[in-house]
């Protein structure tokens, strides 16, 4: 006989975590923005009023264009042109769509590595934990926007001449950003691996035979995840403006797909003619972006922290 | 005496740090050959490489492949402008942010203590790239009160080109050094906050306040005190990250200073000026974690005690 067990939906709403969401205003509200700029900018082919990279449907004679509220401004443009007549809100969504995605893929990554390391040195101890803490150690002392501007600037310089198209850059932007952060995850999931593999269950699938690699994915990984998962919402928002940073300094994608960071780079170009809202739009939706996400992060490691209840 | 044997080994794995990352570089054979290639020069990567670290080790980086000039001369040139922007920064975030920290967890509840903390937590949130423009934006362009890139006049004196004796210069040096500075000043104060309300805590403060000393030398003689030991640790710190954040600050309103150098040398591959970059900045982090943790060493007596007991 099975017993009977409530189903995944029905535990999740009967939850703690779910009782601390619905408790917490601020939490409510930062989820609804980052839902409401997720679906912006994943959708921006469907919502985007126009299509800003396609040359035959963008004219030079709307280029600068104000916001439809200034004088100057036409409503088919909300949020105003920039120098090549390309829609400031259309380009907004498309670039919050890459700047989103440079930053889940390198947190993404970066956690996929930092964990395997900090898995494989807790577990295994020895000659590899210690190299692999040393490296940590070095890295954890310079800043993390340091790290990811050299590891960027030399992989573009390796990368063979002709090959610099759009996708590679943006590949060795979010290998930069990944390689800049690993150290986190990995610390933390070591201090829990060394916990965890003195424990009773553990010693008790070596006996029986379990292999060492089965022991370190399904019975240590699955009880050290909880932090990761914090560490790893709070640095989406760092990993988002990291690439903004970057792509702001001219050296993060490339200005044929712009990010929010390209976008207030372009702008910056504009300030002194007036042209404030190449940069404010940009800038806002950066913040906001960030925000929302840190506050969610806030929320989660509250809500997850045994020691606040 | 494991101390001073973690010193000298984090000091040989520091320098060493930009060493590894050139290693990096001759991966495998083709790449090797490519990157020579693409800089148009004939030797090997490691004959160079090997001809780097016997030059490094004189302070001698070689030329700029950009501009044609001798690398340490260059970072030499440059290495004025950032100092002064980086320590005026940090003069500022611990001036200011001290004080702010203190305050906030003086008047907990206060309404400018909460406006307080939601400002830093919107600057945490606020790219430095951002605030400069921002500071640019209203400052420079709509009120037109101060110049927006660039030094202004700066006057030699031995060597050193500064920019602090001229007016001009002061008021070039005031938004790039409040960009730089606001970031690290809502770090300072949120920290100086936690401490000091954890220290008001503390048992002594009770007594302190139960032989009837006045709030003055309670907040200031007592918890003040015992709160800046980590904070002088921590800022320490910070200065390494103002040295790095400079990047961009100086990037935004053209400071002529190493870090826009090594932004423009990162965007055409002058690897000779990175790598001087690099072990410069690694040369500075040293030295600061260096001093800090002296620093530390001198200013809590507790450590002092452990030594002399027979230590670690």
């Amino acid at each position: 006989m099975k017993p009977d067990r409530p189903s995944a939906l029905a535990r999740f709403v009967d939850s703690d975590l779910w009782w601390s969401y619905r408790h917490t205003p601020v939490a409510i509200v930062a989820s609804i923005v980052t839902v409401l700029m997720v679906i912006g900018s994943f959708g921006a082919p469907v919502l985007a009023p126009h299509q800003p990279f396609d040359l035959a449907s963008i004219s030079l004679n709307d280029a600068l264009l104000p916001p439809a509220w200034v004088e100057g401004g036409q409503l088919t443009y909300p949020l105003g042109t920039d120098d090549q007549g390309r829609d400031v809100l259309s380009t907004l969504l498309y670039g919050s769509r890459i700047s989103l995605l440079v930053g889940l893929a390198s947190v993404l990554l970066a956690m996929v590595l930092g964990v395997t390391l900090g898995l494989l040195s807790g577990y295994l101890g020895g000659r590899l934990d210690a190299f692999i803490m040393r490296v940590a150690d070095v890295q954890l002392s310079f800043p993390a926007i340091l790290i990811a501007l050299l590891i960027d600037g030399v992989a573009r310089t390796l990368l063979p001449q002709g090959s610099h198209n759009d996708w590679m850059a943006i590949g060795v932007l979010v290998g930069s950003i990944a390689l800049a952060n690993w150290v986190q995850y990995a610390r933390t999931v070591r201090g829990s691996t060394l916990i965890e593999r003195n424990k009773e269950y553990v010693q008790a699938a070596r006996v029986i035979g379990v292999r060492p690699i089965a022991i370190m994915l399904r019975h240590v990984l699955p009880n050290s995840l909880g932090p990761v998962l914090v560490i790893a919402t709070i640095n989406i928002a760092q990993a988002i403006l990291t690439e903004a940073t970057l792509s702001f300094l001219g050296v993060g994608v490339p200005p044929t797909s712009p990010s929010l960071g390209t976008m207030i780079n372009n702008g910056n170009n504009f300030l002194y003619s007036g042209e404030w809202w190449l940069v404010i739009f940009p800038g806002a939706a950066l913040v906001l972006l960030c925000m929302s996400v840190n506050l969610l992060g806030d929320w989660l490691r509250d809500a997850l922290n045994p020691r606040l209840q | 005496m494991g101390f001073v044997a973690l010193v000298a080994f984090a000091l040989f794995r520091y320098v060493g740090d930009p060493v590894l990352s050139m290693l990096g570089q001759d991966a495998t054979p083709e790449q090797r050959v490519q990157v020579t290639q693409a800089l148009g020069l004939d030797k090997p990567f490691y004959v160079q490489f090997g001809h780097f670290v016997a030059n490094a080790i004189q302070g001698e980086f070689g030329v700029s492949l950009r501009q044609g000039q001798k690398v340490s001369s260059l970072l030499a040139e440059k290495l004025p402008a950032t100092l002064e922007l980086a320590l005026t920064a940090a003069a500022i975030a611990l001036l200011v942010g001290v004080p702010m920290g203190v305050y906030t967890a003086l008047r907990r509840r206060g309404v400018l203590s909460n406006l307080l903390l939601a400002l830093s937590l919107v600057g945490v949130s606020l790219p430095t790239f951002l605030i400069g423009i921002l500071l640019i934006l209203l400052f420079a362009v709509l009120l037109g009160w101060l110049p927006s890139y660039g030094r202004g006049d700066t006057v030699m004196v031995g060597g050193w080109s500064t920019g602090m004796l001229t007016v001009d210069g002061w008021q070039h040096l005031i938004l790039p050094a409040i960009t730089l500075a606001l970031f690290q000043m809502t770090l300072v104060m949120r920290l100086v906050r936690s401490e000091m309300l954890e220290v008001l805590r503390a048992d002594y403060i009770k007594f302190a306040r139960a032989r009837g000393l006045g709030d003055r030398a309670i907040h200031f003689g007592h918890a003040l005190r015992n709160t800046l030991v980590p904070v002088i640790t921590i800022a320490g710190l910070q200065l390494g990250g103002i040295i790095a954040f400079a990047i961009v600050t100086e990037s935004v309103f053209q400071w002529p200073g190493m870090g826009l150098l090594f932004i423009q040398s990162v965007q055409v591959a002058d690897i000779p000026v990175m790598a001087a970059y690099l072990c410069l900045i690694s040369l500075i982090f040293v030295t600061i974690n260096l001093i800090v943790d002296l620093l530390y060493f001198a200013v809590d007596p507790r450590l002092r005690i452990e030594r002399s007991a027979g230590g670690h």
